[in-house]
């Protein structure tokens, strides 16, 4: 049994993508499929002894979000690009989505700390407001509340556990394209919860996610000075403090990937956030499309222009008309070309589409 | 931040909601009026009192001095907001209830005249002065202004005032009992605040037009104006007792506030002090009255001219805040044929106001001599001048009677004022 089968209870491997350098780990049978992020069929496998973690997550957000809302976002997805590939569908995007688990750090810390801050405590003014009409004042009481604030300074001695941070390199663009994710719906990691997804292999170890992972345990430590002083806001927290008996885990989130292929027959990655459903990827017009239907409009455009010059040589009515008509139909072949032009230099060509077309060395 | 001593100096420990967390806030001021203070002589036992001449302490008895140790706050006294807690406590009538107090050197409990503060004890002669514990405290005077006029000063001041005027009986000077003056603390209140304002108002412009018949016409075109202003009101003071004649009041209460300092008991050893009879609703009502009517005519002010019709105005108060003060005044009744005449001091600078009575017969007769000369010019012209009504005789005889009975009248108005209250 390998090691990552006796951590996880499940009968996977590692493997690593070697265009996008993405790791996974993968069921020891599927570790010839193809890459859930660039779509290449260059997935090898990848030794334990390479793996930053190994030990199993100790808890998960499971995929949530109903195949519904999933099915009307892809939908709404495709229809978003004007003159879309041919290979962009609502059905496609359904039809090829891929779970997949990624990472983040759990952090537990014992915190021994000296801190001040100014605590804010509500109260209530009465103010008045006054209306002059008619020659008479009419007047109207009003209450403001304020906030009183008062230095506070204390001793910490406490216990923090799970407190995340990115465990991925790319964690704020991810973080940006899918949004947030609750994850007071994480759940106790089970080997059932993992289904048929795929799991992202951490590739930022812990001494570089510290720094992400102070912040959020000094907002959390100021929020409990606060609750103890009974006040309402906290201001200017500083403290000074050590660290023991840090404990990493890891938080896996949901995510759906997808693709669809443009002009070229490139893949092209949507993200799903498997909780919310939110949809993300890059949205690329088909400039194939477009040239297919100005040929046709002008085509058609020439067609009429003849038409009016004929009619205008055997002095036939609707010469003018005809004329317009063909005008217009000189606009519809000039306007796909450069509606799809803007379109695509509009939408930013972003870390996905990059990692996408990165070819091989 | 770097804590080597903690908690350091000045913080107390205060209950934390949540385990693990120690919390610490800065320690309150020391209550100095809780305990009662006793104004004992340290030479011979005897009673010490405020001095007004520098503000220390002195013995009555031995004449020990304590040198004074004075803090001036001035206009930077703290000031209160209107918390609904406050305002809440003010509608339920602070301070009625201050009528009972114990003398804490010989535990007899003592009824005060209601609204006084301070005492000398019937019992022991001590001049303690004691103070609520009660929640009613929390509008308890916090600043006050000294007595810098002494008694002696108050005499000589009464006496160069009641014999400022010709309209008072002659002997008033002489035989009016001044000697005894009273001190007393009396309650006012501040009040700050800004006024915001938004007005609106048709505004007329005068104009004039010829018609076709080279008439000149006048007409008044109303145009609609609008305009915003914001006002300052600062230290708005306004008496917080009905005991003192508030015409009277208004003609000394003109006191310099940056000579506010904290309350300490010393200030008030051997005087009497009154606590408020007019709440701070009531007295802040008033103040916004008074606000609210001066941003109006500021607001009017801003219109291009003054004939304004259908004006309407809205009015914003923030940054509303109060104190309760006691300023000094000294207070003397005496009388004259058997009918009293108060007289008020102020404490701080000595200005001066009250009733004298006026001597109607002097003014009767000097009344009659303003109009005498018209009389006898008129019969001298009625014995020697057979035409004394086309004479210019006749017409300076009526003038100088018009002019000599306007005068009476204005001396008597004059001495009317006199014994107003």
């Amino acid at each position: 049994m390998s090691r990552i089968e006796e951590l996880w209870h499940v009968p996977w491997t590692a493997a690593i993508c070697e265009v996008c350098d993405w790791a996974y780990l993968i069921p020891v049978g599927k570790v010839d499929a193809i890459c859930p992020h660039c779509y290449q069929d260059t997935v090898t496998p990848l030794p334990e002894d390479a793996v930053m973690q190994l030990a199993a997550p100790e808890m998960i957000v499971p995929f949530s979000v109903s195949a519904e809302k999933v099915r009307a976002n892809a939908e709404q997805f495709a229809k978003s690009i004007p003159f879309r590939p041919a290979d962009l569908s609502g059905d496609t995007l359904h039809d090829r989505l891929q779970p997949v688990f990624l990472p983040f750090w759990l952090v537990d810390s014992d915190v021994q700390a000296v801190w001040q801050a100014e605590t804010g405590f509500d109260y209530n003014v009465v103010s008045h407001e006054e209306r002059y009409q008619g020659g008479r004042w009419q007047t109207i009481e009003k209450q403001e509340t304020r906030i009183r604030w008062e230095p506070r300074i204390g001793r910490l001695q406490r216990h923090y556990d799970n407190i995340p941070a990115p465990a991925l390199e790319e964690h704020d663009h991810l973080a940006r394209l899918l949004g947030r994710y609750d994850t007071e719906a994480a759940q106790t990691y089970a080997s059932t919860l993992l289904q048929e997804a795929l799991v992202r292999l951490p590739n930022r170890n812990s001494a570089d996610a510290w720094p992400d992972a102070e912040p959020i345990l000094v907002k959390r430590a100021a929020d409990e000075c606060r609750q103890a002083a009974a006040a309402q806001h906290v201001r200017q927290f500083q403290w000074q403090s050590t660290y023991a008996d840090q404990q990493w885990t890891q938080m896996l989130v949901p995510v759906f990937t997808s693709f669809y292929r443009n002009d070229e027959g490139q893949p092209m990655t949507v993200l799903f956030n498997g909780q919310s459903g939110r949809i993300s990827g890059v949205r690329h017009a088909s400039m194939q499309r477009a040239r297919q239907i100005a040929l046709y409009a002008g085509i058609t455009a020439v067609l009429l222009f003849v038409l009016a010059v004929m009619l205008l040589v055997f002095e036939m009515p609707f010469a003018g008309l005809v004329a317009v008509l063909a005008a217009a139909a000189v606009f519809g072949a000039i306007y796909p070309i450069i509606a799809v032009a803007q379109f695509n230099r509009a939408q930013r060509d972003d870390w996905f589409a990059m990692q996408t077309r990165r070819q091989p060395e | 931040m770097v804590m080597l001593n903690f908690p350091p100096p000045g913080f107390v420990p205060t209950p934390s909601q949540i385990d693990g967390i120690d919390l610490f806030k800065p320690a309150p001021p020391k209550e100095k009026l809780d305990a009662a203070v006793n104004f004992r002589c340290p030479n011979c036992d005897g009673e010490t009192a405020f001095s007004a001449a520098d503000g220390g302490l002195t013995c009555n008895y031995c004449g020990y001095h304590e040198a004074p140790e004075k803090e001036i706050v001035g206009k930077s006294a703290e000031q209160f907001e209107f918390t609904v807690e406050t305002v809440n406590r003010a509608a339920h009538g602070w301070g009625v209830t201050r009528t009972e107090l114990v003398c804490q050197t010989c535990a007899a409990r003592l009824t005060l005249p209601e609204g006084e503060l301070t005492t000398t004890c019937p019992f022991c002669a001590s001049n303690t002065v004691v103070h609520h514990k009660a929640p009613q405290d929390v509008l308890r005077p916090r600043f006050l202004i000294p007595f810098s006029v002494d008694q002696h000063r108050c005499h000589a001041i009464a006496r160069d005032w009641l014999g400022a005027t010709w309209l008072v009986p002659k002997e008033l000077r002489r035989v009016a009992a001044v000697d005894d003056f009273t001190a007393v603390f009396l309650p006012f209140w501040t009040f700050d605040a800004t006024a915001t304002a938004q007005w609106r108002a048709e505004v007329g412009h005068t104009r004039t037009r010829r018609d076709s018949k080279g008439r000149t016409h006048t007409e008044t075109v109303w145009r609609w104006e609008t305009g915003d202003i914001r006002v300052n009101f600062d230290d708005m003071v306004l008496r917080g007792t009905e005991r003192v004649s508030l015409h009277l009041l208004d003609q000394i209460k003109q006191y310099d506030l940056k000579a506010l300092a904290p309350y300490e008991p010393a200030y008030l050893a051997g005087l009497h002090a009154q606590a408020y009879e007019i709440g701070l609703e009531e007295t802040w009502q008033k103040a916004r009255h008074v606000m609210r009517e001066r941003t109006k005519t500021a607001c009017r002010s801003q219109a291009s001219t003054n004939k304004i019709r259908n004006f309407s105005m809205q009015l914003d108060f923030s940054d509303e805040s109060w104190r309760y003060i006691l300023l000094p005044v000294y207070i003397n009744t005496y009388h004259y044929n058997n009918k009293p005449y108060q007289l008020l001091l102020n404490g701080q600078t000595g200005a001066i106001a009250g009733q004298r009575p006026a001597d109607w017969r002097k003014i009767a007769l000097v009344s009659a001599a303003l109009m005498l000369p018209s009389v006898l010019l008129f019969l001298i012209l009625l014995a020697f001048v057979p035409d004394v009504a086309g004479s210019g005789g006749g017409f300076l005889s009526l003038l100088l009677f018009i002019a000599g009975t306007a005068a009476a009248i204005f001396i008597v108005l004059q001495a009317q004022k006199l014994d107003e209250i």
